[in-house]
């Protein structure tokens, strides 16, 4: 397990892993791939020989078990942008209720930029987001646009001021872009 | 539940962010290429960007060193439709530290964090029972005033950024 890496700079380190197997990893992980991938979680591009070393298996079996993992679709290796990488960015989540299609709301909302995170839920919201805004006037253009969306009724906002704890789990989505307008809440476009 | 990853919008990370967040033309490529495949070599990174393998591994080391980047292993744990993502918020009468400290080390906990006067987590349960377990030691942890949970049913974006820093 990478302690004192990158995410230790970045004012995490107080991040631990879990001390037991989470429920969640895939059935099909057996006590091996579990401890390969409790390598790789945080730290992506540890070297196979070091893997095999520390387990005390062959390269090869890490090779071929590293594979299997990604290739079954069951494990997904990425690059990721810390919050870090912004300056002032403000994060949270909101509870969005409205009336009228939740799944429609949700497919032009999940289209904005500033939406790392979106769900249809069961509970008192219609949908959840995440939200990561660069500085006050994004965040105000944010909030004034969802409120804007058509058959929303409330949003209720909670701003995130300290992780506590973070294992980046899936669903690893893919796929096109999604289709219509999107905002880009005042930012400027990426370089062509 | 169930997910079914044909229909939903893209994941990726978004152009945007990663235009605005300190990278450079050549960051930004490499980036991508690390986002597709995150034990890419060098070597064929560097032959697709025209660029020297020194010159990948260096930017890349320094992105990950100065924390725009990670290469993290993410697994996935909604395919199966086997697991119940909640999201739970907890209001607490005594310091959310406090609280959230006792949750960090349950197991079907990926992810907390603290809001003013609350705490946020995620529950990934495997079935129906596990999330009333779960919920039911929420509700008795020492501290917890008001437990609100949501099930997410359906996934429509996630996009991996680091929650808070």
């Amino acid at each position: 397990v990478t302690r004192g890496g990158p995410a230790a700079r970045n004012g995490l380190d107080d991040v631990q892993p879990a001390p037991e197997a989470p429920p969640w990893l895939p059935e099909e992980f057996d006590a091996i791939d579990r401890a390969i991938f409790e390598r790789l979680r945080l730290d992506g591009r540890a070297p196979n020989q070091r893997i095999a070393e520390a387990l005390d298996v062959s390269e090869a079996t890490v090779r071929r078990r590293v594979n299997a993992m990604v290739d079954s679709g069951l494990l997904e290796i990425t690059a990721v942008v810390p919050a870090s990488a912004y300056d002032d960015a403000l994060m949270g989540q909101v509870d969005v209720k409205l009336v009228g299609n939740p799944r429609a709301v949700a497919t032009l909302i999940s289209s904005w930029r500033e939406v790392t995170w979106l769900a249809t839920a069961a509970g008192s919201a219609s949908l959840l987001l995440e939200f990561v805004c660069l500085g006050r006037e994004g965040f105000l253009d944010f909030v004034q646009r969802l409120h804007g969306v058509e058959g929303v009724t409330r949003c209720d906002i909670f701003m995130y001021v300290k992780t506590v704890k973070q294992i980046y789990v899936g669903p690893v989505l893919k796929g096109p872009a999604p289709p219509g307008p999107t905002s880009n809440g005042g930012l400027p476009e990426e370089p062509r | 539940v169930a997910l079914k990853e044909s229909d939903r919008p893209s994941a990726r990370f978004d152009p945007v962010w990663t235009g605005v967040a300190k990278f450079d033309d050549t960051d930004r490529a490499i980036f991508r290429r690390l986002e597709d495949d995150g034990r890419a070599s060098f070597r064929s990174i560097g032959e697709s960007l025209s660029l020297s393998e020194a010159t990948v591994r260096h930017r890349t080391h320094r992105m990950v060193e100065e924390g725009l980047i990670q290469i993290v292993a993410i697994p996935n744990v909604l395919g199966s439709g086997r697991i119940i993502d909640t999201t739970v918020r907890l209001k607490v009468s005594k310091e959310p530290a406090t609280v959230a400290e006792a949750i960090r080390d349950w197991p079907e906990v990926p992810w907390i964090a603290l809001c003013n006067a609350e705490v946020v987590l995620t529950l990934y349960t495997d079935g129906v029972p596990a999330l009333q377990e779960a919920l039911q030691r929420l509700h008795e942890l020492d501290g917890v005033a008001e437990v609100t949970s949501f099930i997410c049913l359906e996934t429509f974006k996630a996009t991996y950024v680091l929650k808070a820093s």
